[in-house]
């Protein structure tokens, strides 16, 4: 974990990525109890060309192939770990992206996305475990609800919230 | 039986008092720590997944 992080944090001074954060479920462990996942998922920033039209991730895979590390299905290998970059393709993950806390993995510097971010964005994906990930937010007392209230708000995700949040009583 | 019914009940709650510290605790560890712990659940899941055809790779800390 510590070389994979040490490879992301490569990438970003190399500007292959503007910037990245931990997102997914290992994001979740971070302000929870640590549950099964295999992938470790990023979220990332690539400078783009001011015509392109989609988000591509190709100078990021170009990079880590050159780097000698191999696809896995949907991820790359990088130091053992199954990482899945992610682009922030909507406002809201570009905010969390924007906001992630700086930590240090043992003496590695590293971003986690927030919790209050992290409970949006699973509202917005809207899968399954993304709602069972909101309940254990709650179960464990990891949300700042006021700030959690003011992102659901600013990305028109109250509705589904109180929807959520109110099959869970 | 009234009796018996209240000790179960108990009991009930003790485990589920435990299993909620457990959780409490697991939730302090230091985020390297929780990933250990991660990878130890992933040895446990892998073969039940992999018998299921779900290719999964436990990751390698070292």
């Amino acid at each position: 974990m510590k070389k994979a992080l040490s490879v992301l944090n490569q990438l970003e001074k190399s500007r292959i990525i503007e910037r990245y954060a931990i997102g997914g479920a290992m994001a979740a462990t971070f302000y929870v109890e640590p549950f099964t996942t295999f992938d470790l998922d990023v979220f990332v920033i690539v400078p783009q060309t001011p015509s392109a039209m989609f988000f591509s991730l190709s100078s990021v895979y170009e990079a880590l192939h050159a780097m000698g590390y191999s696809d896995e299905k949907e991820c790359v290998l990088i130091e053992g770990i199954p990482v899945q970059f992610l682009p922030a393709y909507n406002p809201l993950l570009e905010e969390a992206l924007a906001q992630a806390q700086d930590l240090l993995y043992e003496d590695v510097p590293t971003r986690v996305l927030l919790s209050e971010h992290l409970a949006a964005v699973a509202v917005q994906t809207g899968r399954a475990k993304d709602r069972m990930r909101v309940q254990m937010f709650l179960d464990a007392g990891v949300l700042d609800l006021a700030k959690l209230n003011g992102i659901l708000l600013k990305y028109g995700l109250e509705e589904k919230w109180k929807q959520w949040t109110g099959s869970f009583q | 039986m009234e009796a018996m019914d209240r000790q179960f009940s108990v009991k009930e709650a003790g485990t589920a008092y435990a299993k909620e510290g457990h959780r409490k605790a697991l939730r302090t560890l230091s985020y390297p720590e929780k990933v250990k712990v991660v990878v130890e659940l992933q040895r446990i899941a892998a073969p039940v997944l992999r018998a299921r055809g779900r290719a999964v790779k436990v990751w390698d800390l070292a």
